[in-house]
């Protein structure tokens, strides 16, 4: 009985001491790994142990200096690859690591103390561009804290974020740049709801000017708004000259129409009734812009002398004022 | 009579081998398949909550980060196990926070307090950190009170650290009531921890017990981080539920925006929590400012983003404005650590630099520039 007892005891001892930490973390992280090999957060924890137990071992501390790097932690990631560089003398094959891991970290490499003891040769031309970039983007900062609303700094500072392959920062600066340059264009949007054609058209040059240079995207109504006051200036200046004005100002309440602006529409084909009453085309566009403005009796009057002038139905148009007059 | 005594013997005996056995099998399997504890050193405590216990050393881990962490004799987070003297001729300040103050997923010697502890070291300033994650207002009052009159602690300075956690933590522990630390519950505290940490049958029932108890909670934060498209990794989570049992509001639990802390003042739904939670919070800073003022301790109130705030390049924004408002009302020396993140700077790369992924704490470079700005309040 007392043999058994030992027996059973000596066997259990020598399954746990089989059993040591270190052997339950490689079965760990083998089976992780196999398991899946995306879960970073398994492995990151069970190389960050390893590491931990290991000190010393390069191999590990490369790997996971590249999983921290992956991952986003790139603070983590610089100090680990810091103790590997200092640890291994500096030995070239973490060159590479370590300057990617500086960059990400938004240190210029060639300025790194580490980084110029060991490999200062090695810095390469992509090196530089990427540590110019850096402190570019840190003059930026410093300019943006003073003054943070100014378009072109937030411009500059999206253009280089975008050679870093920062986009989503980069979306961000360029997203400020808009904001702060919509000014121009909401004085010229402003402007051509009142009329004032010509500021607006100045106020839409000065904005084309500046996405121009700093070649971000331009608004999603900027053409459209550019195209309608355009052709209204043009207008205004073939009336002015005494061109024919009929079809001018057709072509006017048309733009107008477009714009959604129904009151000025409504006025330009009062001007062309008045001097073409028998012309039925616009008493059927007047019918639609009063329709569109609310005016639901004048749009039917307008649609019955048009169809009268016309000698034949407009289907659709009628179609829509009648069936949303029944409504 | 040898037969009979040869028989109790026996009837004693064999019951005590069977316990032996089961003991020694149970230990046996606990020292297999118990997984390693990260959170070996946390303990609930009956007067301010939960804390740390004192002279523990091991790894910790915050996500996947693990971390080297000590405490001190004092339970407060340190460079190593020490003995901390209760009186010191040196002028000393006491550091109370949250994580962030704690540095989570952080080596002491990285965190702000440690790269501050050396420089005070310089100017014979003596600083302990009795931050732990999850603190709030309120405990920062029961744990200074309790550090000066039960434990005796002297400080000159008292350094308190807010941000919009405590907005919640306000609400979780309004219904905690602090009791007494009694021998009784020392032991059975001690217990339970070695218990947990060694016997696989007491460790298996209680963790599932704690999962059965934290289920509400742990199931409407992963709703909530499923619909944000965030992630908190289990053992954050499990962390944090364990500080939600004093709160009975279930259906508050259960709202996936109540675990949207870092949201609640930017939605018209939310803000009346937020009221709630700051009102609290100013109530228990109005008694820790009553009871520096009674042991004529220099107090501080420093505010620190999140990232969601570092997004919106707000430096004043309602929490700012609140706690500047009160320090002003109070003659509370405020510090608004707002502006050392928000300052010109991408805030997409202000994120990615001073943050961990996902996370609302501090990376190493984070922790970093606290602390240099900090250095000017070491006189």
């Amino acid at each position: 009985m007392r043999q058994l007892i030992l027996l059973i005891v000596a066997g259990f001892i020598l399954i746990l001491s089989a059993c040591s930490e270190r052997a339950k973390i490689d079965a760990r992280l083998k089976q992780a790994l196999k398991a899946n090999p995306k879960d970073l957060e398994q492995i990151l924890l069970l190389q960050g142990t390893q590491v931990f137990l290991k000190q010393g071992d390069a191999k590990l501390m490369h790997d996971y200096c590249l999983q921290l790097n992956n991952a986003g932690y790139y603070s983590r990631a610089l100090k680990t690859c810091r103790n590997l560089v200092r640890q291994e003398n500096g030995s070239h094959q973490y060159a590479e690591l370590y300057s990617s891991i500086l960059i990400k970290n938004f240190i210029n490499p060639t300025t790194d103390k580490l980084f110029q003891k060991h490999y200062s040769e090695s810095s390469d031309s992509q090196k530089r561009t990427f540590g110019f970039i850096i402190d570019s983007i840190q003059v930026i900062d410093s300019k943006l804290a003073i003054t943070p609303n100014l378009s072109n700094l937030h411009a500059e500072r999206g253009k280089l974020l975008f050679m870093i392959s920062e986009t989503v920062a980069a979306d961000w600066d360029i997203q400020q740049c808009i904001r702060y340059d919509g000014d121009y264009y909401n004085l010229a949007r402003n402007n051509f709801y009142e009329d004032n054609l010509k500021d607006c058209w100045n106020y839409l040059i000065r904005y084309q000017q500046i996405v121009e240079k700093r070649k971000i995207p331009y608004h999603k109504d900027y053409s459209i708004i550019k195209n309608m006051v355009s052709q209204l200036l043009a207008i205004d200046t073939l009336l002015k000259q005494g061109s024919d004005k009929v079809p001018l100002l057709l072509k006017r309440a048309g733009i107008y129409l477009q714009a959604k602006r129904y009151k000025q529409c409504i006025q330009n084909l009062d001007a062309i009734i008045a001097l073409e009453p028998s012309n039925f085309n616009p008493y059927a566009m007047r019918a639609f812009a009063h329709k569109q403005y609310g005016n639901d009796s004048s749009a039917i009057a307008d649609l019955s002398k048009a169809e009268k002038l016309s000698g034949r139905k407009f289907t659709d148009l009628d179609k829509l004022i009648r069936k949303k007059h029944d409504k | 009579m040898k037969k009979v005594t040869v028989k109790i013997g026996s009837v004693i005996l064999y019951p005590l081998f069977i316990i032996f056995f089961i003991l020694i099998f149970d230990f046996g399997f606990g020292w297999l398949f118990i997984p390693r504890s990260y959170s070996f050193f946390r303990t609930l405590h009956p007067v301010y909550h939960h804390g740390l216990i004192p002279n523990q050393s091991g790894l910790a881990a915050w996500g996947p980060l693990l971390y080297p962490f000590s405490t001190n004799s004092l339970g407060f987070r340190d460079a190593s196990c020490r003995e901390i003297t209760l009186k010191t001729d040196r002028k000393r300040i006491l550091i109370l926070g949250d994580s962030h103050t704690e540095a989570v997923g952080i080596n002491f010697e990285d965190s702000f307090f440690g790269r501050l502890s050396i420089t005070a070291k310089s100017k014979n300033i003596d600083m302990l950190n009795a931050a732990v994650v999850s603190y709030s207002p309120k405990i920062y009052y029961l744990k200074a009170k309790y550090l000066l009159e039960e434990a005796h602690l002297s400080f000159n300075e008292l350094w308190v650290f807010l941000d919009i956690s405590d907005l919640q933590n306000e609400l979780a522990y309004e219904a905690f009531s602090p009791g007494k630390e009694t021998g009784c519950w020392k032991f059975s505290n001690r217990f339970k921890k070695f218990m947990a940490a060694h016997s696989f049958l007491y460790s298996t029932i209680s963790s599932w017990l704690d999962k059965k108890k934290i289920g509400d909670f742990s199931d409407s934060m992963k709703t909530f981080d499923e619909k944000s498209k965030s992630y908190k990794p289990d053992n954050i989570l499990e962390l944090y539920a364990t500080f939600f049992n004093d709160f009975n509001d279930k259906e508050l639990i259960r709202s996936p925006a109540f675990h949207g802390v870092g949201k609640w003042y930017y939605d018209s739904t939310t803000i009346r929590l937020a009221e709630r939670g700051i009102d609290l919070g100013m109530q228990n800073m109005k008694l820790l400012a009553n009871l520096c003022k009674q042991h004529e301790i220099n107090l501080k109130i420093s505010v620190h983003p999140w990232q969601v705030q570092v997004s919106k390049q707000d430096t004043l924004d309602y929490y700012v404005k609140k706690w500047k408002v009160f320090c002003a009302n109070e003659r509370i020396d405020f510090i608004n650590l707002f502006p050392l993140f928000i300052n010109g700077e991408n805030p997409e790369i202000a994120n990615k630099k001073y943050y961990i992924p996902n996370d609302n704490h501090w990376t190493e470079a984070g922790h970093e520039k606290v602390a240099c700005y900090l250095e000017q309040y070491l006189r």
